[in-house]
């Protein structure tokens, strides 16, 4: 009885794992965010190796967008438009690297290399200044322009 | 860091423009594709294709650097009447091109508590309603923010813009298959495609429950990969950032989900430093297509002809100017009894060999009239980059070319 209790649980816990899709939409305030932690420094390093060539060295723009810098004030001619002047919410420079990853490698970036990177951006933009980055202290993190929107609905 | 960057800011700044609006236009031959023999035998083609003598494409503007991000332009100067051959449909990609198997496919829906799988079969075979509806980028002319006038095509300023007949199942229409009642629950719907990056865009329940709708057809054949194959959301008169392509999962919702592509692009940055969010509807708007940029007038009778559409209403009439805008005369219109959102406007003219500038406004049902450039911009500022639907003017010159100009 007991031995097929096990066997049924085991069953159960195999088909739970098999139907489980990771969400890839984080939320807004981060409450979806996974475990995990990462450091800041190796997020330089994963920046230089995977980023950089179409970024720029550290984020200041190449072929594609520039990820740090920019005025804080949103008005005036030439605005550009980066992570640390525009994007709204934290959480969501996660969700984006992790969705988004180009082909320079073949498989997405695990949760802690995408937790190292965003520490990474945001360091750049000088709004994280912690060596390590997690779920309760991506959250805290306050965006410059998160009251920067208008919506139509 | 920051004052590197403020000391670098112009030289990053050109840079960045540069790079992207420098890369070489690759188009290819129009495809020759093998014939069978028993097609050489019999004369006949299981596919048609255009006549080797019409070399018309789309322009691509693209890196291969960034493989599969870029956007590729209708030539509308080059085409007649309203539909748009599938081929020709503009592209804007974000993470390149998905063709999947059709037998396997499915789409989730996802509530809270539970998700059902539909698959693609079991779509098909659900009631298949049409829209011909257009589908606009939402920084289709981009290009017009610029203090100077480019010197482009009309098709590379304009081009992000097609029309075509699209079939699918609407969104009402599953909802109530699954028992998905209109109910205040759900806020807001969020759409993800299976593509690299896994698009994802959020909509207003009620908006999507009324209008959207997933289509499998374009223009009567399957949805081709570039377009979505095998499911694309439709919502009639929205921006190309709400039609996802190759969707794959419908999340209901309480609020948005705030995605990068509706807080970081696809967001309008105003005069006062605020950005305009969820600015779905494209606006009313028309453009002269002949003669524009490259194409030249003759003396005597020449006939100008452009397109003209609105996201929030359908076509009342079309007028073109011949002086500036000082008067406006009114178009003929295709199909004028058959209210719609896009249509073609024709207008008569002698050209007696002297300067002048000719432009085209919209005027909709709804009584809004199609804005002149300078009073657009003194509304939505040089930084709002998208929903460009002001005036384009085309000048022509004594020897009968054509310029831009504002």
């Amino acid at each position: 009885m007991f031995i097929r209790l096990c066997l049924y649980t085991l069953i159960f816990i195999s088909i739970c794992n098999l139907s489980y899709v990771e969400e890839l939409s984080i939320e807004m305030d981060g409450s979806n965010l996974p475990f995990g932690e990462g450091e800041v420094e190796n997020g330089k390093i994963i920046f230089i190796e995977n980023c950089s060539s179409c970024h720029g060295h550290s984020g200041e723009g190449l072929i594609a967008q520039e990820l740090m810098g920019g005025s804080d004030l949103l008005v005036g001619d030439n605005i550009a438009l980066t992570v640390g002047n525009y994007w709204p919410y934290a959480p969501k420079i996660f969700d984006y690297i992790r969705r988004a990853k180009r082909d320079s490698l073949s498989n997405r970036f695990d949760n802690n290399q995408v937790y190292s990177l965003t520490g990474y951006i945001l360091k750049l933009n000088g709004l994280y200044n912690e060596k390590k980055i997690n779920k309760t202290s991506l959250r805290k993190v306050k965006m410059p322009n998160s009251k920067g929107f208008i919506s139509n609905y | 860091m920051k004052k590197f960057f403020k000391k670098n800011k112009r030289r990053f700044f050109l840079s960045s423009l540069l790079s992207f609006f420098l890369v070489p236009f690759f188009f290819k031959k129009i495809n020759s594709y093998e014939l069978s023999d028993f097609e050489k035998q019999t004369g006949f083609k299981n596919y048609g294709s255009p006549s080797k003598f019409e070399r018309i494409f789309r322009w691509i503007m693209s890196s291969p650097a960034l493989k599969g991000n870029g956007s590729s332009y209708s030539p509308l100067s080059k085409l007649e009447g309203t539909i748009f051959p599938n081929g020709l449909h503009f592209e804007r990609h974000h993470y390149g091109v998905f063709d999947s198997n059709p037998n396997n496919y499915f789409i989730e829906i996802i509530d809270k508590n539970e998700i059902i799988d539909i698959s693609l079969k079991e779509l098909k075979s659900m009631e298949i309603s049409s829209v011909k509806t257009f589908i606009e980028c939402g920084g289709n002319s981009m290009s017009m923010y610029n203090k100077v006038p480019v010197r482009n095509s009309v098709d590379l300023i304009h081009g992000l813009i097609s029309y075509s007949e699209w079939s699918g199942v609407t969104l009402k229409n599953l909802f109530s298959r699954y028992s998905y009642k209109k109910i205040d629950k759900y806020k807001w719907i969020e759409f993800e495609s299976f593509d690299k990056g896994n698009y994802n865009i959020s909509i207003p329940y009620d908006q999507a429950y009324e209008k959207a709708f997933l289509a499998l057809y374009q223009n009567g054949e399957a949805i081709r990969p570039e377009q979505g194959y095998p499911i694309r959301l439709i919502i009639p008169g929205w921006e190309g950032s709400t039609h996802v392509k190759w969707v794959s999962k419908i999340k209901l919702r309480d609020k948005p989900i705030y995605s990068r592509n509706e807080t970081s692009k696809y967001t309008d940055l105003m005069i006062n430093g605020k950005a305009r969010q969820f600015s779905f509807k494209m606006e009313t708007k028309s453009i002269i297509l002949k003669p524009s940029v490259g194409q030249g007038v003759k003396l005597g009778n020449n006939i100008i002809t452009g397109l003209a559409w609105s996201g929030t209403s359908t076509i009342k009439l079309v007028q073109v100017s011949l002086n500036s805008g000082l008067s406006w005369n009114e178009c003929k219109l295709n199909e004028q009894h058959i209210e719609s959102n896009f249509k073609r406007f024709l207008y008569e003219f002698d050209w007696n060999g002297e300067e002048i500038i000719i432009q085209s406004r919209c005027i909709d049902n709804d009584g809004y009239v199609q804005p002149s450039r300078k009073k657009f911009l003194s509304v939505m500022g040089y930084n709002a980059k998208y929903h460009f639907n002001a005036i384009t003017s085309w000048k022509i010159n004594k020897d009968g070319s054509v310029d831009h100009v504002y």
